[in-house]
Order: structure tokens, then sequence, then C-alpha cells
């Protein structure tokens, strides 16, 4: 007993570090709570994060998530808990955009490299946690009928609508609009099919008009933790206030060609190590805890990525 | 030992004190509201302070329009113009020197400046019997007056309007982008009563402003206003028109008045001799003005040092709040004074002995500024203006 209530202290304080996590949907003690239940009830949880990709390489942002599972992963399993985390690649989403049309086959292809690439990570770092392509995802799951169900809720909901367009940079308003926010209810409906979402902060408002939308179906709520917003590297202290937009909920971490901020973003297996010592010069760190801060962020994913490396040694020394 | 009836009084009279704080506060965030203009918070939350000019820092500055090309200007290490100018109707004072004083801080940030001495303005005002008059205060006495706060020549330029009467061919030019309807709607009739007024503050004061994004001075450049909230209107009418012409709105940023030495609801004007410190005023006159200053303290020293002061409200502090840039000393002041610890008397030694040795500098740089006055002289031809 005393050994868990340790163990669910060391989670709490995970999901619960201001330093990387921005918040939670409905709250972290609620989330607690259905982890408690789960646990005790021997029943699976399911957490889940879903990324979408340009053709500009994955970035260190979406390691983070990556990271990010695993350790929540981790700690869920040392508490006894069944344990099934997912990364959803959404191979579809990732066509859908107008600029993207062109380049569907390159797309696709991608989306294949993308998951070798995953899965390449996942055996070498022994991560905890299943890339899943979304189109497979779909049919496995019989997707189809669920965001019809989803999209005739939404269709008469202007509340619904107004959440979702806030999830998208003003940039990409119309288009999705012109697409009647396809993605983010897509987005809803796979976001039902599991217990614990993590994502981005601007997620939130597709956890709103999930919240509306499960009621008026009857399905269970979602729940979510939400990361820090990522932001770009290299840049000065005026950055924040001329893009008021990315400093509130950041650049879309997993997209690297988000905002056309490519070139100060870490792209792994681009960027090479001069390219991101200069990045990191450059980029201006606040005194105030509060402001935007990648170089944090990075500290972040470099303390994951040692803790990971660490239980890999730890397992070896075993052997 | 005060009376009851004097610690009643007191008490009565620290209580309009705080009245008189929060009619201020309230003053000026119901013009920030009503103007749309935005807080300086972020900015000051953003820019490094040692960056931060002193009206930045001591919440001089209060609000701002769209400042933030300018600091992204700052954070490149880029140039960008700065302009701001008066009204030459009587020899500079305090308040002025703040206005310079953040006019000299954004220079080190790497502004070129502008300063248009608007005799032209004095007289459609009243406040000059006639041009050559209020040219003699601007010739005589202001020049060199700005000169000796140490501006670099080669990024500074300053001009008499009726001394650069190619200004008004850039007015003549303004003009045809505004109607005398628009003019009404921003300023009030009260206000456009003579044809000089109207010509003035319907486009000479708005070609000082666009003046710095003429070709001649290399085309259109992000421009900061520095400025009263009185003058946000001629801001606002700039921006306006300078979209309407192609060249870049200029930037706004809103700063306080240093308060009249007998009311902290007013300003310092040169027009009421007693209300301000001029620059050419001697030590003793210095110290008189101050000991007459109004104060944020009670009557009663009993109750100011059991209820502590109001350093917003006091004319006495607020010369060393705008003025003096040691910013430990100001805070270390304010936090006494709001707990009663330092007396009035002590408060205006101190002030008086900072203000005679920075207007006993000023003075004696400005024996030297006169002969370089000429280095700052506008005299660039617009040609653009007449060609075909």
């Amino acid at each position: 007993m005393i050994y868990k209530n340790i163990k669910l202290d060391e989670l709490k304080s995970i999901l619960s570090d201001g330093r990387f996590v921005y918040g939670a949907l409905p709250d972290i003690d609620e989330i607690l709570k259905i982890i408690i239940q789960k646990t005790e009830n021997k029943e699976k949880i399911k957490i889940f994060y879903g990324e979408t990709y340009d053709l500009l390489g994955i970035t260190i942002d979406s390691i983070k998530y990556y990271f990010f599972l695993s350790q929540l992963t981790g700690k869920l399993q040392e508490l006894g808990a069944e344990v099934e985390a997912t990364i959803l690649v959404a191979d579809k989403a990732a066509t859908l955009n107008k600029s993207s049309q062109d380049k569907t086959e390159e797309l696709e292809k991608e989306g294949i490299r993308r998951m070798e690439y995953c899965q390449r990570l996942k055996k070498f770092l022994k991560l905890p946690i299943n890339f899943v392509l979304m189109s497979d995802f779909f049919v496995h799951n019989k997707m189809a009928e669920k965001i019809e169900r989803v999209k005739r809720v939404a269709d008469g909901e202007r509340e619904i609508k107004e959440l979702l367009a806030k999830t998208v940079l003003q940039n990409r308003l119309k288009q999705e609009e012109k697409t009647g926010f396809r993605y983010g209810l897509e987005e809803i409906a796979t976001g039902m099919e599991f217990d614990i979402k993590i994502g981005p902060p601007r997620e939130k408002y597709y956890d709103e008009a999930a919240e509306i939308i499960s009621q008026k179906l009857g399905e269970k709520s979602l729940n979510s933790v939400y990361l820090k917003p990522t932001y770009p590297l290299g840049q000065n202290f005026a950055f924040s206030l001329t893009h008021p937009e990315i400093e509130e909920f950041g650049l879309t971490p997993y997209k690297a060609g988000s905002n056309q901020m490519q070139d100060f973003r870490i792209i792994i297996g681009k960027t090479s190590v001069e390219e991101m010592k200069k990045l990191i010069d450059k980029t201006y760190i606040p005194t105030d805890p509060k402001l935007p801060n990648p170089i944090s962020d990075l500290d972040f994913i470099a303390q994951m990525a040692g803790k990971t490396i660490e239980t890999l040694l730890v397992e070896l020394n075993k052997i | 030992m005060s009376s009851n009836f004097a610690i009643a009084e007191s008490e009565k009279e620290y209580s309009q004190k705080l009245e008189i704080k929060k009619r201020l506060l309230n003053y000026y965030s119901e013009q920030m509201f009503k103007n749309g203009l935005s807080s300086l918070e972020k900015v000051k939350l953003y820019l490094p302070l040692e960056l931060q000019p002193l009206a930045l820092r001591r919440g001089v500055a209060i609000a701002h329009l769209n400042i933030e090309p300018i600091i992204e200007k700052i954070a490149n290490g880029e140039g960008f113009t700065v302009v701001s100018g008066l009204n030459p109707s009587s020899p500079l004072h305090l308040g002025h020197k703040a206005l310079f004083d953040l006019l000299f801080d954004l220079q080190k940030l790497g502004a070129n400046i502008f300063i248009p001495l608007t005799n032209d303005e004095s007289v459609v005002d009243g406040k000059a019997k006639n041009l050559a008059e209020s040219r003699k205060i601007a010739r005589e006495s202001i020049l060199p007056d700005i000169v000796a706060m140490g501006f670099k020549s080669e990024k500074t330029k300053i001009y008499i309007d009726s001394e650069y009467p190619e200004l008004y061919n850039l007015a003549m030019r303004l003009s045809q982008e505004v109607t005398l309807a628009q003019l009404v709607s921003v300023f009030g009739k009260e206000s456009l009563l003579t044809p000089g007024q109207i010509f003035y503050r319907g486009v000479v004061q708005m070609a000082q402003i666009l003046l710095p994004q003429l070709p001649e001075f290399g085309g259109s450049k992000v421009t900061l206003i520095p400025v009263g909230i009185d003058q946000h209107p001629y801001v606002l009418l700039a921006r306006d028109v300078a979209k309407k012409i192609g060249m870049i709105p200029p930037s706004e940023l809103v700063i306080r008045f240093l308060p009249s030495l007998l009311d902290p609801e007013a300003k310092m004007s040169g027009s009421k001799p007693n209300t301000a410190i001029f620059l050419s005023d001697t030590a003793d006159e210095i110290k008189r003005k101050i000991n007459r200053a109004y104060t944020g303290a009670v009557s009663s020293l009993d109750v100011y040092q059991k209820m502590g002061g109001v350093p917003e409200i006091c004319s006495v502090f607020a010369l060393l709040n705008f003025l003096n840039p040691n910013d430990e000393s100001v805070k270390q002041i304010k936090n006494h004074y709001k707990k009663g610890q330092i007396t009035m008397k002590k408060l205006k030694e101190i002030a008086t002995g900072f203000v005679v040795g920075l207007i006993g500098q000023c003075q004696q740089n400005r024996v030297t500024s006169l002969k370089i006055l000429d280095n700052f002289i506008l005299k660039t031809p617009l040609d653009s203006l007449l060609r075909i």
C-alpha cells in the first residue's frame, strides 16, 4: 500500500509538473481517480497521442510526446495498471490540407517512412508504446460509422464549430472551415476510443467540443493532459510580442513546417549539431518562468531521454 | 503628540490623498480603454531590464499602440525613428527634460530622432504673440537646452517649423487625404476655431510625424511617437493617412506628464511658473519651489508615521521617479515613504539636492552646446514633393 502511495505520488508529480505540463481536463485529481479506479478494477487504461505530419521531417517535439507517453506508461505499470499507450500517426489527416492535396502520394510514403522510423525508435529504446497508422486504426475500429455519428451531432452545434475553429492557427482557418472541420471531428471520434489523451494545449478546444458531443451521444468523458506549447528556437525577445498567437499556443509540435518555422526547430536527422548549437545560442531565455522558453523544453526532452537510456542500462546490467 | 482632532483631520487628509491616487489611476486606465491602447506590462516582461528606458521601468510610460515593430527593431539591433516635438511657448522645464531623457534612452537603443519645435502651434493657439517671439524662444532657449542633453548630432534632427517651411509642402500634400469632417470628429469643433488651427492640427502636426518616411530620409520606416494622452488623436489620424499613402503607420508610446509642483492632478506647465522647475532656475529658486510643493504625506507627523504616505501623488517624489536614474535609491525612498519612514523635510532635501545637481549639469552643458547647434538643424530640402 505504501509502495503504491509512493508510486501514485510520483505519477501525480509527473502529471502536474508545471515546468512541462500545461494543464489537464478536467483536472489532474480527476484523472488520477480514473487511473486508480481502473487499476483496482483491473481494467485496461488506454492512453494516446495523435499526430499528423508534413514532408519536412520528424521534430524533436514529437519525440517529447513519445518519451512522455513512455514515462507515463512506465509509471502506470509500476502502479500495477494494465496500460495500452498508442501513438496514432494520422496519415489520412496529413493529406487533408488543400496545400497537401497534390502531394498525397508523397505524404502517404512519408507516413510509412515515419512509421518505420518510430518502430526503430521503439525497438532501440524499448519504448512501451505502440505506433499505429490512423488509416489502420480507422479500419480496425470501424471508425467511419463513429465519425458519422460525431458529425451528425456537430452539424447542428454552433458552439462545437466555434471551439474547433480555435484549434487551428488563423492562417489555416478558412481551409478547415471548407472541410467542415473534418480533421477535428475525426480527432474527437478517435478520442472517444481512449481514456486519457496527451496533446498540445490548443487541443483543449477539441476536448471541450468532444465533451459536448460525448454527453449528447451518452459516451464517457475524455480526460486530457496538455504538455507545454512548442516554441521555435533561435528567436530573440521580440518574437513572442510580434507573434501573439504563437506565444499563446506555440507551434504545432508534430509539423516541422508549422508557421514556416522549420529552420528554427530541431528536425531529427536534418538539423546538424552545429545548427542546433547556433539555434540554442541565439534563443532568448526569459527570466520569468511563465514566459515561453524553448530551451527549458529541450531540457525536458533531454531529461526524459536520459531517463530512458538509464532504464536501458539498468536492463542491460541485469543481463 | 497630536490631539484627537488633529489625528481625525489627518486621517481625513490621508483618505483624500488615497482618493486622488485612485482618481489618477482611473483616469489613465479609462483613457487607455477609451482609446484602444495596450498596456505595457507584456513589453516589460519581454524587454530585458537593461534595455528598458527609465520611463518604462518607473511607470512613466503607461500604454502603447502597436509598439511591437519597435521592440523587434531593438531586438535585431536595427535602427528606428522617433518623432517628438514641443511647443516652444516657454523655456524648458523638468517635464520636458523627462521627455528628452526618454528620447535619449531611445537613442541609446538605436533611434534616429526628429524634434520639431512647433512655434507655429504657439501662434495658432495664442501662446505666443507672433512667430518671431516663439522662434526666438525656440532658437535661443530651447534648442541649446535640447542639444545640451547629449544627443548625437548624426542621429538627431531638430527644426523650428517656421524655419523649415518645406514641412508645409508635405502638410499640403497630406491635406489631400483628410476632410474637415474627419478633423472635427477627431479633435472636436472647439479645437478648430481658426484656419490656422485647422491647418496646424489637421495636417502640420501629421507632417511632422510622417516626415521621416519621405524618400529624402530613406522612405517608409517604423516610427515611434512618444506622446501625452492628449496627443493621441494626432497619432490616430497620422496612422490612417500613413496607410493611405503607402507609409508605415507610426507606433505610439503614451507617457504620463510630470505633475505640477502644486497639484498632482495637473501637469507641470511653462505658463504657470510656480508649477514648474525650469532648466534656467537657480539653486535658490529650485529650493523655494520644492519646499512649497505638494506631497503625499499628511500634515501630522504622528499620523504619517503610523499610516505611511502616498508617493504616487507626491510632486516631490515625482521629480525623483521621473528623472533620477538610480533605481535602487528611488525604490528605497518609495518604500520608506509608503511606510512613513522618511520625513517630507528629508525628502525635499534629497529632491532639491538631486534637481540642483541635474540642472547645474544642464546649465554647464549648455555652454558647450551653443557651439554645435548647427550640426543638429534639419536643412534637407524636400524635393520629392515637387517632382512630377
